[in-house]
């Protein structure tokens, strides 16, 4: 881990395939370039918020998760995220989703506010836990326990 | 297999139990312990459990294997000049038929039938953002200057145009409706630079970035007459209420400083957006969108 504070190019080289691995999960081959571009021009423009002591992979890892989601939902992709790359991702159960997973997964996350769609996608998808993403948005566990809670909760109601 | 207290420290490593009740190194993880970015606590549950777990270590050899490959690809050999990116998804365009000065990037969408000055515009600006549909707005520009129209806010300036059917464009109010597919496109004076952005919230309370493809603000300079902002929308089929912001601030910013209260006072039904963002100049116009009345 480094102590002085990263500069672009180094963390690209460092954790750009990190990154881009990530992007794979929502995107093919044909956009992760761009994808992956669009992520560390947005890292770029956040550098200055980056602690020196901190982890670059969660710090990444959290700007790459927030874009793909984003661009998703700005681009309008009809696509569902339960089906993007399934078959590729790292945490999966063989039982397949849940009803309130696929109701978050198939149709929720693109008219949920945004705090709500990144929770979920860390938890459904990369089954996460509640620690764990508490560490990755730097919040309290507390505060990721409601927000799950009030995201069940939808997710039951829409999937009834 | 070991378990992992929930309490411990080193929860976070690991996933929530899977089908076999099992937990495995999270993705995240895997990446923070190849990094070396564990701590020694971490790093020490985490060795133990792939001592124990040969999914665990099957995932994390294809996961170095990968990494290998693509360090040694061109895509990451050669690290892009990522200023030189930053500058082309930037610049404002002036509103001048004659000087479309954005970066080229191809457009998305063909422009046969649209006015070659507009092909121009579309082949410099940056790529189109919508709710549910991307693409570039290519309507032709209106025949007088937009600085000699007046556009609301003194310390901003902000008007949104919509570019009508049969050619040129029709300026928008609060109040107005606007139907799906309509195509906007966005103005701006500011009496002071900085970075501007323009974001729209629809009926169902989601928020998208509108002046820029990606969300981010794009700096400006101040300006004696108003300029074209760099993107465009396309309405999608949400019907309501759809408010747009335009915020400018000193510093750059993106739409995810916005999106939480944004859409928080579009869920409250705030008839005026309160302040996104302190020190910063906003202005917003709310229009309906309706279906088309039947001929």
């Amino acid at each position: 881990m480094t102590t002085a504070g990263p500069d672009i190019g180094s963390l690209y080289r460092e954790h750009g395939p990190m990154v881009y691995r990530r992007i794979l999960h929502f995107y093919g081959e044909a956009e992760a370039e761009e994808v992956l571009h669009e992520v560390f021009l947005q890292a770029m423009e956040r550098l200055s918020t980056f602690r020196a002591d901190a982890s670059p992979s969660t710090w990444l890892y959290r700007i790459a998760t927030n874009t793909c989601i984003n661009r998703l939902r700005d681009h309008g992709r009809r696509r569902e995220l339960l089906h993007i790359h399934r078959d590729d991702l790292w945490y999966a159960t063989r039982q397949g989703a849940s009803q309130e997973e696929r109701a978050f997964l198939e149709q929720l996350w693109r008219a949920l506010p945004e705090e709500l769609v990144q929770i979920g996608v860390y938890h459904y998808i990369d089954g996460m836990t509640h620690g764990e993403i508490a560490r990755v948005m730097g919040v309290s566990r507390r505060t990721i326990g409601n927000r799950l809670q009030e995201l069940n909760e939808q997710a039951r109601a829409n999937a009834a | 297999m070991p378990s992992h207290n929930d309490e411990t420290t080193t929860t976070g490593l690991f996933t929530r139990p899977d089908d076999d009740g099992e937990r495995h190194l999270t993705e995240l993880s895997a990446h923070r312990l190849r990094g070396d970015e564990l701590t020694a606590e971490e790093r020490v549950a985490a060795e133990a459990h792939l001592s124990a777990c040969g999914a665990c270590r099957a995932r994390l050899d294809a996961l170095d294997a990968q990494a290998r490959e693509l360090s040694a690809s061109p895509l990451f050999s050669a690290p892009p000049d990522f200023a030189q990116l930053a500058a082309r998804r930037q610049p404002p365009t002036p509103l001048n038929r004659d000087a479309p000065t954005g970066v080229p990037s191809p457009p998305r969408v063909a422009t046969a039938s649209w006015g070659r000055r507009a092909a121009r515009w579309a082949a410099g600006a940056a790529t189109a953002c919508a709710a549910l549909i991307a693409v570039l707005w290519l309507g032709p520009w209106r025949d007088e200057p937009f600085d000699t129209i007046r556009i609301k806010g003194q310390g901003l300036g902000f008007a949104i145009h919509l570019a009508a059917e049969r050619g040129g464009t029709q300026l928008l109010t609060s109040g107005d409706t606007i139907h799906p597919g309509a195509r906007l496109g966005f103005v701006a004076r500011p009496v002071e630079g900085g970075h501007i952005l323009v974001v729209g919230v629809d009926a169902n309370h989601s928020a998208y970035p509108c002046s820029t493809p990606s969300g981010t603000s794009s700096p400006i300079e101040p300006q004696s007459t108003a300029v074209q902002l760099p993107g465009a929308v396309e309405m999608d089929d949400v019907l309501g209420r759809e408010v747009f912001v335009a915020v400018r601030c000193p510093e750059p910013f993106s739409i995810d400083a916005l999106r939480g209260p944004l859409e928080a006072a579009s869920r409250a039904g705030a008839e005026e957006i309160p302040r996104l963002r302190e020190g910063c100049a906003q202005e917003q116009i709310a229009l309906t969108k309706r279906p088309p009345e039947a001929p």
